[in-house]
């Protein structure tokens, strides 16, 4: 199978990250920062080094501030649902993922808060100017993708996060198809709650997130229980990162993502996008010549940025039609709405959904051109 | 010396921020915790300087209680 769907989940995963999960299972077996024996200690050691190195790559400098997860979704509920206070109001993107926009209604659904999407706009300073003429006297927070998961547009989430501590408010951004393919500071970008999944861009094992706390407000909790400290205490303890990270956490999950990290600093985030980014390059310049094809993304435009993935259509066709067709020739793509039904409707493919390749370190030219020989072929054949 | 702190990340993050300054210290569960307390954990120093727990709260990290111990 040649794997064009790494924007859902990269695969395969460095081996690297496959023998850390192993060694996870196999000597790192008990609840760290639980119990006082040597396996628990050696277990919160390991952890602790993830959230080091974690904290390091998207420069936060405080491993307390970075939070694991089970996925980027988890890391915008807590942070999204963290801020929300009765009669706010949040500003969001209209390119957002499900994973922005159903907590933010369910949360106006419940009477909490209301919110509204900014109309993105071609450019960074007609996006920027959205969200501030949405700005209300009651607004908590911007929330905003630093790329969307159906066209792979890049958001201005720096300039936002400006105007958004301009109104002395926080920007929670959404890094699911960002971490680990665009440079993410946190000191110098300003970002103040950066959710990212573990398992894309970084490498780690499915089951992993992250949220990056880059401020000082807190955040009210979604889900309490044991944490290893304070436990005569009915209240949830106020420290990160025990505070958001109730339960027992994913040990192996945690060991793999680190060694997802590693690898990613060893190859290099600059050399894997620039890889990436010459291959997208390339099938976009084929399936631009093709005039069956509508394309979503454009690497060649003045005013817009794009990461490494690609939306398109064969004009009249169902997307989940050609994923079929795709698949049926061994190549896995990822069709339909991406759960972000707003995103598609901005773009005008709620109906038929899009098809979206997205390439990863392991893809090579040989997989793009197979992808290319057979979309020839669909081409023919639709 | 035990210097109690809020976690096990704060202890590991006290712990190397001290070996920044060549101050040895093992991180240990709190051996006696208070009644209203319950589990934490803390670093255990011998003969550090007198301004460690200083170093440790301008690091980020909360302590919450310092002890000379025999």
């Amino acid at each position: 199978m040649i794997y064009f769907d790494n924007a859902a989940t990269t695969y395969p995963k460095p081996n690297g990250v496959i023998a850390a999960v192993r060694e996870a299972l196999l000597f790192y077996g008990a609840n760290p920062g639980r119990a006082g024996h040597k396996m628990a200690y050696d277990a919160a050691e390991k952890v602790f080094e993830v959230r080091n190195a974690v904290s390091e790559i998207f420069g936060l400098h405080a491993p307390e501030r970075v939070i694991f997860t089970k996925n980027c979704t988890e890391s915008l509920n807590i942070a999204i649902k963290g801020l929300a206070k009765k009669g706010g109001h949040f500003i969001c993107s209209d390119l957002e993922h499900n994973a922005v926009m159903r907590p933010l209604e369910a949360l106006k659904l419940a009477g909490v808060c209301d919110w509204s999407a900014a109309k993105t706009g071609k450019t960074d300073e007609e996006t920027v100017a959205a969200f501030e003429k949405l700005m209300r006297n009651n607004t908590t927070a911007f929330v905003c993708t630093a790329a969307s998961n159906v066209s792979g547009k890049v958001l201005p989430v720096e300039k936002l996060a400006a105007v958004a501590h301009k109104y002395k408010i926080p920007i929670i951004v959404d890094a699911a198809q960002s971490a680990g393919i665009l440079p993410l500071d946190l000191q110098k970008s300003g970002i103040d709650f950066l959710c990212a999944p573990g398992h894309k861009g970084l490498y780690g094992p499915m089951g992993t997130g992250i949220l990056l706390c880059n401020s000082d407000l807190p955040l009210s909790t979604i889900i309490e229980g044991g944490t290893g400290n304070f436990s005569a205490q009915l209240t949830q303890p106020e420290a990160y990162p025990e505070r958001l990270e109730s339960g027992t956490i994913n040990v192996p999950g945690i060991l793999g993502l680190g060694a997802g990290v590693r690898f990613l600093q060893r190859v290099g985030l600059e050399s894997i996008h620039k890889r990436e980014e010459k291959l997208m390059r390339k099938v976009f310049r084929a399936l631009k010549t093709m005039p069956k094809i509508q394309l979503y993304t454009d690497f060649e435009s003045a005013e817009e940025r794009f990461v490494p993935l690609l939306s398109f259509n064969f004009k009249g066709v169902p997307s989940e039609e050609v994923g079929r067709l795709l698949s049926e020739k061994g190549i896995a793509v990822r069709a339909g709405l991406h759960c972000a039904g707003a995103a598609h409707r901005k773009y005008g493919t709620l109906e038929s959904g899009t098809v979206r390749i997205c390439p990863s370190a392991f893809t090579t030219e040989k997989d793009v051109n197979s992808l290319l020989i057979s979309l020839i072929q669909i081409a023919k054949a639709v | 010396m035990v210097i109690k702190v809020g976690s096990v990340t704060y202890a590991m993050k006290g712990r190397n921020v001290l070996q920044g300054y060549g101050i040895r210290a093992r991180v240990v569960k709190t051996p006696k915790p208070q009644k209203n307390e319950g589990c934490g954990y803390s670093l255990v120093l011998r003969d550090p300087p007198m301004n460690v727990p200083e170093i440790l709260r301008r690091a980020g990290v909360e302590v919450l209680d310092a002890k000379w111990e025999q």
